[in-house]
């Protein structure tokens, strides 16, 4: 990273050799759609070559942060496919993804362990909520439809399964 | 504060990273945690889990799925030669973002300029050093609340300032005061925000009193509902049983009427039967007295034809004296030349009196016999003689017609 922030277009190439894989599979779930995910992919590495300067090593691997880069974009375009409002994604992501103190980038293992802890403690109605937001980019009238459940029902059980996640990770005993 | 408030606003906080809360919801959050350290805490951790922990668990689920089959080396390659021609073509804006070395003066001056801002700030705030350093500890926190879509409020206009400094200390200056007026007005806006918060709340609680006193009203409503219904069904049952009643008494009432009038006949035949008594009686009576009665005198009348011979008797009386006269007629008006419409009247004479008249003729049952009774002593008592005359009908006031049996009273009785 310290490479790519220097201007080094060999080491944003080994950067997208490495961690190409990784960041398409994240926008292709969420986009539903190959050509998408490999525009998005173009997208979050011209942001990292742009915008290096803002990692932070001290809060976490430059892996973490690559996916962080690509989940909210590949969550944006999804709303702007959507509901084709314009919006300027590139100021969003750099106040979202800016130095803040509390900024962690959360490596692939603990975010394993919170993702088993998340389906062994929230109900399924809990699970599918969060998840089909999370990971899909559903918004929950999406959900709703999706389940067949009310709007009011969906909401709560994404309410519910993010306290229950959030209880169980900023516990004592969190991860 | 409400707990049923407080927990609206936890969920709120929750929500806000869905993006699915309005803004109203967004704006009565933030003024909620701009005092309610939990719920800013408890924002914050629902920010950490959305932007941070949640794209890592979204990359372990996507490897998880699967997701695309794995690129080959080829397209691996062309898109890597794509992203370093865009590098190229979008050269202007590719230049990284490196750390700018900032000369030294700045910071000075943006540190003289920040010194002035704050001691105009503890100069002119009406509340006093402890409510501008809640300020100034809030400031971050809502920065932070800020990161998500669309920056609102007071801190989002200070936060550029001071971001960027510009120009010289003068124009510093003018922005401070700028943004103190600035934060004067949101102030004003936000305590505005507070009293309408608080309206709204008064409103819910009497919102929710009335619908109290109406689901009180409603539930006495139903009890009464119910007890009517009770009632109602009370007096249905009632009414069907005095309709039943109604009928059976209807029955019981021509049961009667039909005895009542069974009796009735049987009165009237033997209210018949007792006038014949009485009529038998009565003659049985007059009957006792006449065999009864001392000197009596019975005597037949016969009308004697043209050769000498005496033929059947059609008259007969029984004269007791002074007492009582009984005159049996038979067959007056089968005599060939008596006429239909007429009357037989009997007279007395005596033998210084005038001729009276007795009375007419009867007949009786069997209509062949004729009766006369007579019981007025005193006229007994001076006659000498009795006859009867064919008169017209109703009688006459003296005789005028043919006498036709004539019996004499002074006689001796012929049965002492």
């Amino acid at each position: 990273m310290e490479q790519v922030c220097k201007g080094s277009r060999d080491a944003l190439a080994l950067l997208f050799r490495k961690h190409n894989r990784a960041v398409r599979n994240v926008a292709y779930r969420i986009l539903r759609d190959e050509g998408e995910a490999d525009d998005l992919v173009q997208e979050v590495f011209l942001f990292l070559f742009q915008k290096a300067a803002l990692f932070d090593a001290s809060k976490g691997s430059a892996s973490s942060w690559i996916i962080q880069i690509a989940y909210h974009r590949a969550i944006n375009r999804r709303q702007y496919l959507t509901v084709r409002q314009h919006y300027d994604a590139l100021e969003l992501e750099e106040q979202r993804l800016g130095a803040g103190e509390r900024r962690l980038f959360v490596d692939a293992l603990v975010a394993k362990t919170c993702l088993n802890r998340l389906r062994e403690q929230v109900s399924t109605e809990q699970r599918e909520a969060l998840e089909f937001h999370f990971f899909d980019g559903y918004t929950f009238r999406e959900i709703a439809e999706k389940t067949g459940q009310t709007l009011g029902n969906v909401r709560n059980h994404y309410y519910r399964g993010l306290e229950r996640l959030r209880a169980c990770i900023f516990s004592k005993e969190g991860v | 504060m409400n707990p049923h408030f407080h927990d609206e606003f936890v969920a709120l906080s929750a929500l806000y990273h869905s993006g699915e809360i309005s803004e109203e919801e967004w704006a009565l959050l933030q003024i909620h945690m701009a005092y309610c350290d939990p719920c800013h805490e408890r924002f914050l951790q629902y920010q950490q889990i959305a932007s941070d922990l949640v794209p890592a668990m979204a990359a372990v689920a996507a490897s998880e799925a699967g997701g695309l089959p794995e690129q080959s080396s080829e397209a691996l390659r062309a898109a890597e030669q794509r992203l370093m021609s865009r590098l190229d073509s979008d050269s202007p804006k590719a230049v990284p973002v490196q750390k700018r070395k900032i000369p030294w003066q700045i910071p000075v001056a943006l540190a003289a300029t920040l010194l002035i801002a704050v001691t105009g700030l503890i100069a002119f705030h009406p509340f006093g050093p402890r409510q501008e350093a809640q300020v100034e500890s809030n400031h971050p926190r809502v920065q932070e609340a800020h990161s998500a879509p669309a920056p609102t409020g007071p801190e989002a206009a200070v936060a550029p300032t001071s971001q960027s400094p510009q120009g010289n200390p003068a124009n510093l200056e003018k922005q401070v005061l700028a943004a103190q007026a600035q934060l004067k007005q949101s102030r004003l806006e936000m305590a505005e925000i507070e009293k309408k918060l608080e309206a709204e709340q008064a409103a819910r609680t009497q919102l929710s009193q009335e619908r109290d006193a109406l689901n009180q009203k409603i539930t006495v409503a139903q009890a009464e509902v119910a007890s009517l219904n009770t009632q109602s069904a009370s007096s249905s049952a009632n009414a069907n049983q005095q309709a039943a009643r109604v009928v059976a008494l209807e029955e019981k009432v021509r049961a009667l009427n039909a005895a009542i009038e069974d009796k009735d006949t049987a009165l009237n035949a033997k209210d018949r039967m007792l006038d014949l008594d009485r009529d038998f009686l009565a003659h049985d009576r007059d009957i006792r007295d006449l065999i009864g009665a001392r000197n009596l005198y019975i005597a037949d009348i016969f009308d004697t034809a043209a050769n000498g011979k005496t033929a059947k008797p059609f008259g007969r009386i029984f004269y007791t004296k002074d007492r009582s006269l009984v005159f049996y007629g038979f067959d007056l008006d089968k005599r060939g030349d008596t006429k239909r419409d007429v009357a037989f009247q009997v007279w007395g004479r005596g033998s210084d009196k005038p001729v009276v008249s007795l009375g007419l003729f009867y007949q009786d049952d069997t209509n062949k016999r004729w009766i006369l009774r007579c019981n007025d002593a005193r006229s007994l008592a001076r006659l000498d003689m009795v006859f009867v005359t064919v008169e017209p009908p109703g009688g006459s006031s003296k005789p005028t017609g043919k006498q036709l049996l004539r019996a004499y009273l002074q006689i001796p009785p012929n049965h002492p």
